[in-house]
């Protein structure tokens, strides 16, 4: 779990950057409009698909777990 | 990934897909702004700029270049009318494309508007990320009623409104595709009921904006903005009361909760077509749960917390407990999520920067939200639900002289709007807050106990 954690949590890290360090062109494509709106929703879901599992792994680790049914 | 595969699932998905497909033309206006006001650049090169203003009061629009001013005349919803020195000019709206085409001597020209995007400091960083942990946080838990706090906050940074409101939805949907994947691991979301509450709301914000807009241009903006707090403040005292009330009563009763009598009753009437609620346990007419679906979406097209009415309604009317009513509201949130934000998309209005860092926060707020349900009874939710509606009815109560002001009912000084408008804000906070608090408590209880 720690593993994969780490290796989300880096690829999620790196994800962020590349859009922060091209944040121009990344705005500029996202806010054409027209077909070019598929560009934030695609992003979002594969920031989501990245990130959330890494923030599930994340808790797990820090002990943060659903309570398990009786 | 059971769930992503289910049939409920993959036709939900399908139906929300039609359903914004015929959204685009109709929707540009609906979150509190005229598609016509503000500036807006040749598509080629933006060599060229001119403003459409509209006085808020009487709604007359102005149509200015350079030192130029020519009253505009609003010929029909999509079409506005100005008389230049060169000759009269057409400005033609396309909601598909976001686009203006300006006619003139019979050269047309499209130009687009320009959107201001702001400039992130630290400061906004860190101060979005945490409002997306915390809004994450209730979303997570009571189903909704987490990211309307956001929209101000990101106005209160310089964030233009209706980027703000496009910014927010764009983040409210993968986060409730991944707080319903969560609650749904934990056996509480009924997707059968989901999916019928979604479709359904889609229709009601289709409704919701078109009302929406029928309102602005009789009233304007300030009558909107009036229309918005008024609901605000009805829905919310009256069912945040009931709510709060029926959360007092099951605690005192010792914490357990009953089906309420009115979804008796109307699980007794044999309407066709009938269906039965796995999850929820409940066999209910389909014709009970469409005016609830439809009313979540009529509520979130005018107040962005459609969920306020959503897990009451399924609570009260269909008769479904907290946990499964809450959890089966993050469906419909998605599916109202999604469709929004492909009408915000098409109109190039989502700032990917804001709603990323809102996610970043939000991702891990949901999942603890979620767990946190797990570890309280019931009628925890329905307490942090009508402690959050109660208070978010107070700050749009004071906010309300306002707009009497902006509609020429009431006289204020700018000092006592500013302070109206500081307080509205810190209020909506606290109840954002206030909700935290109360779920980090019984989660802590909770955990204590095991």
């Amino acid at each position: 779990m720690a593993l994969r954690a780490l290796v989300l949590g880096v690829v999620s890290l790196v994800l962020y950057v590349a859009v922060f360090t091209h944040q121009g062109l990344i705005t500029d494509i996202c806010t054409r409009g027209h077909w070019y709106a598929a560009f934030p929703i695609i992003i979002v879901l594969v920031f989501s698909l990245i990130h959330g599992p890494f923030a599930n792994y994340s808790l797990s680790l820090l002990g943060v777990k659903a309570k398990k049914k009786k | 990934m059971k769930m992503f595969m289910s049939r409920s699932f993959l036709l939900s998905v399908l139906v929300v897909i039609c359903l914004v497909s015929f959204m685009p033309q109709q929707a540009c206006a609906g979150g509190g702004g005229d598609p016509f006001v503000g500036e807006w650049g040749l598509l080629t090169d933006k060599s060229h700029t001119f403003t459409i203003e509209k006085d808020r009061i009487t709604g007359r629009y102005t149509y200015v270049d350079g030192e130029e001013r020519h009253r505009a005349v609003k010929e029909d919803r999509y079409l506005l009318r100005v008389d230049t020195g060169a000759g009269p000019m057409s400005l033609s709206l396309n909601l598909l494309t976001g686009t203006i085409a300006v006619t003139l001597n019979e050269t047309i020209t499209e130009y687009r508007k320009h959107t201001h995007f702001i400039d992130l400091t630290l400061f906004n960083f860190i101060f979005l990320l945490f409002v997306g942990l915390v809004g994450g946080l209730v979303s997570g838990f009571i189903g909704s009623g987490g990211s309307f706090v956001l929209t101000p906050c990101m106005m209160s940074m310089g964030v233009d409104g209706l980027v703000a409101v496009a910014s927010n939805i764009c983040h409210k949907f993968p986060k409730s595709l991944v707080g319903a994947y969560k609650r749904y691991q934990y056996g509480q979301v009924d997707l059968k009921l989901g999916v019928i509450m979604a479709v359904t709301a889609i229709c009601g914000v289709m409704v919701g904006i078109r009302f929406q807009q029928y309102i602005n241009e009789i009233w304007g903006d300030a009558g909107s903005n009036l229309y918005v707090s008024c609901a605000f403040v009805v829905v919310l005292l009256i069912v945040g009361t009931i709510v709060m009330l029926d959360a007092r009563k099951i605690m005192k009763k010792g914490g357990v909760e009953r089906t309420a009598r009115l979804a008796l009753y109307l699980q007794r009437i044999n309407l066709p077509p009938m269906i039965h609620l796995k999850t929820a346990d409940v066999t209910i007419s389909v014709w009970v749960t469409v005016p609830i679906g439809f009313a979540t979406g009529l509520l979130a097209s005018t107040i962005a917390a459609g969920g306020f009415i959503g897990v009451p309604g399924m609570i009260f009317v269909v008769g479904t407990s907290s946990i499964v009513a809450s959890a089966t509201e993050m469906v419909t949130s998605f599916g109202m999520g999604f469709a929004g934000s492909i009408k915000w998309g098409l109109l190039g209005l989502i700032d990917i920067r804001l709603t990323l860092i809102i996610l970043a926060g939000s991702l891990f707020g949901v999942q603890v939200g979620a767990m946190g349900t797990t570890y309280v009874k019931d009628y925890m939710i329905k307490l942090v639900m009508g402690s959050i509606m109660l208070i978010v009815a107070v700050s749009r109560l004071i906010s309300i002289p306002t707009y009497l002001h902006e509609l020429g009912y009431l006289s204020l000084s700018a000092r006592t709007i500013e302070l109206l408008k500081d307080a509205s804000f810190i209020a909506v906070s606290l109840a954002l807050l206030v909700g935290t608090a109360l779920i980090v408590k019984g989660m802590v209880k909770g955990m204590r106990k095991k």
